[in-house]
């Protein structure tokens, strides 16, 4: 399959008081033409901050290295006038909460006509914007999108912010789109839609849609691989299958028994014991050695490798290959959707 | 909308009302006019006939109910020297301080912002130390003594500007220099943290997502939503477009509201006083009715939602 982007090695640092601190620690991923992976993990693992690192928009403070490969340029190095060029036109980002993400003086019409702006080669005129800008917002659903042009964010409500956000995002035709937990500020009715829309959008358009979350329920009715982090590394990646049925690394089957479970109630809920180590105060093995059932004594002394073919897993102790607590089959996680 | 308006300006009327009334009693408790006008050496007669013609042993009720009841029909009174109408004596006088407030307000904004906008965007580079340190300066210095450098500066010891009177566009040029480095210093200091806090904003992370080039999206998005915050602190100087010379027209002898101000307090010119605390009153009223009504037209988030479906 063709690969999008190839992610190697990223890793963000912020300066502090006792040294760098890395809450992106090494993470490695491909993103393949018209996939959705999900970028799954607890809040604080690094996931977004990851994300925003490839956009370039980790912040003045942050140091990026490693690598990202998209189309011949290395997004880590590339200078900024090339990210400007790329960002909306090659990869796009939806956030959690479009009222406070949105601009909100501007209306919806003028957000959406901005973006197509930048994209246009030669000034169109204000009518074929519009029109550009209604077909946008009808193919998101809004409903009366030729209304909802002049409305403000605050006069929509959450999901219809969130379809919004999406249409400005997609109007220049992005091959991959960042989804950053696009749906946690949202009813789970409302979820249910955006994650079918998204969906729908990379069936007609073919935009690979790099979705983080930390609702595995989200990921299991809508990606196609997995990629797991902790505390700032990917620890494993899988079709999606895999990762619910033959999770290999104890963190993942530790997420996923984790979960309230909606078709069998009979099974109790297991937390993980412990806590996430802050990015300052990670051990020198495996970050996960700390509370990990299966710990042996290497996985103090050194931190396990990303390794593996399609299903890859960095652990010492990795779960058998048999392995098959069935966690939860995907089909019960989806909402009937439309 | 309109019955928002309609409470705004009764509310605005009661403040009116209310500062007279004080100032009123106020000038009437501190002293006799008719001593500071004829002086004490003249006969009690001189001195009683003046009071008598003015109506000032009337009580002080009566007086106040003669001043509403002529104030309502548009007339402020007559100045106790030439017996001319107050509202004419303040009004020539009036374009003078305009002048001197609209071109000080219209550079302290420009500067100010300018500078503010700067240094937010260059912060913690010495531009922004250098510009926090010149609003720190301009902000702590009275007018007064800023006024009396400058004179000493321009005046005494390079000798190149003109430092009393009104006669010539130089001669404006400290007094405003004066007025406006305070208030620039003002909107340094605001805009600069109005700017930064929206830059903070999620809103700017989108534009950038979406590809706007990082100056754009300044301008485009930052900017326009951080003039919000900035809204209240350009009413207050618009408040203060009568008020604000007082010190500086007495340092620059400019012949504008405010040394008449003074002069008339000197000598218990009543009516002129009065006249001159409606004119700021108002000024003051009209100015936040002004930042009200820009709230609505820049912040669509304060205009009433439509259907929200």
């Amino acid at each position: 399959m063709e690969r999008l982007l190839e992610v190697a090695q990223l890793r963000v640092s912020f300066p502090s008081e006792s040294g760098p601190v890395s809450p992106v620690e090494d993470v490695s991923f491909d993103v393949h033409a018209g996939e959705i992976i999900g970028l799954v993990g607890e809040s604080g693992c690094g996931k977004s901050l990851g994300a925003l690192a490839l956009m370039g928009l980790a912040g003045p403070t942050a140091t990026v290295s490693g690598s990202a490969r998209y189309g011949g340029i290395d997004l880590v190095t590339a200078p900024q006038k090339e990210l400007e060029r790329l960002r909306g036109r090659d990869i796009a980002m939806i956030f959690q909460d479009p009222l406070s993400t949105l601009n909100p003086i501007m209306t919806i019409g003028a957000q959406i006509a901005e973006a197509l702006h930048l994209g246009a080669e030669r000034r169109q005129s204000s009518q074929q914007i519009q029109k550009t800008c209604v077909s946008l917002l009808s193919e998101v659903g809004l409903p009366q999108p030729a209304a909802r042009l002049r409305a403000y964010p605050h006069e929509l409500s959450g999901g219809m912010r969130q379809r919004a956000m999406i249409a400005m995002m997609l109007a220049r035709e992005p091959a991959l789109l960042i989804a950053d937990e696009p749906t946690t500020a949202l009813d789970p009715t409302v979820q249910a839609q955006i994650l079918a829309l998204l969906k729908r959008l990379r069936q007609q358009r073919g935009a690979a849609i790099l979705l983080i979350t930390h609702d595995f329920g989200v990921v299991a009715q809508t990606c196609d691989r997995i990629a797991v982090m902790y505390a700032g590394r990917i620890i494993e990646t899988a079709p999606v299958e895999d990762i619910f049925f033959r999770p290999r690394h104890p963190y993942t089957a530790g997420l996923l028994r984790a979960r309230a479970s909606l078709g069998g109630g009979e099974r109790p809920l297991e937390p993980i014991p412990g806590i996430v180590p802050p990015p300052g105060g990670r051990p020198k093995g495996c970050s996960f050695e700390p509370r990990c059932a299966l710990a042996r004594p290497e996985c103090r002394l050194s931190a396990p490798l990303l390794t593996g073919d399609a299903h890859k897993f960095a652990c010492h102790a990795p779960l058998p290959a048999r392995y098959s607590r069935p966690a939860e089959p995907a089909r019960s996680l989806a909402w009937p959707v439309a | 909308m309109g019955l928002l308006l309609v409470r705004k300006l009764v509310r605005a009327s009661i403040t009116v009302l209310l500062l007279v009334t004080a100032v009123f009693l106020i000038l009437r408790a501190s002293g006799d006019p008719a001593v500071m006008m004829l002086g004490v050496e003249v006969s009690p007669v001189a001195l009683e006939n003046f009071r008598d013609r003015w109506g000032l042993n009337d009580p002080v009720w009566v007086q106040y109910v003669i001043y509403l009841k002529s104030l309502a029909q548009g007339d402020f009174g007559r100045s106790y020297i030439g017996d001319r109408s107050a509202w004419d004596v303040v009004a020539e006088r009036l374009p003078a301080t305009l002048i001197l407030m609209v071109s000080a307000t219209v550079l302290a904004v420009v500067a100010g912002v300018l500078a503010g906008v700067l240094a937010a965007l260059n912060r913690n580079s010495w531009i922004d130390r250098l510009v926090m340190i010149i609003a720190a300066a301009g902000f702590s210095a009275p007018n007064f003594v800023l006024g009396i450098f400058l004179i000493v500066l321009f005046g005494a010891i390079w000798q190149i500007l003109p430092t009393t009177g009104s006669d010539t566009f130089w001669h404006g040029v400290l007094p405003v220099l004066t007025l406006a480095s305070a208030d620039a210093a003002v909107f340094a200091r605001f805009t600069r943290s109005a700017v930064l806090e929206t830059l903070n904003q999620p809103l700017m992370r989108t534009a950038l997502a979406k590809g706007v080039p990082y100056r754009a999206a300044v301008l485009r998005h930052a900017l326009p939503n951080s003039a919000i915050g900035l809204v209240t602190v350009f009413g207050l100087f618009v408040g203060r477009l009568v008020s604000g010379a007082v010190v500086t027209e007495n340092v620059f002898a400019w012949p504008g509201v405010g040394s008449l101000l003074v002069l008339s307090v000197e000598n218990r010119d009543f009516a002129v006083v009065q006249t001159i605390v409606i004119l700021i009153g108002i000024t003051m009223v009209c100015a936040n009715l002004l930042v009200d009504l820009s709230y609505l037209w820049l912040d669509p988030r304060t205009r009433r939602t439509r259907s929200r479906t």
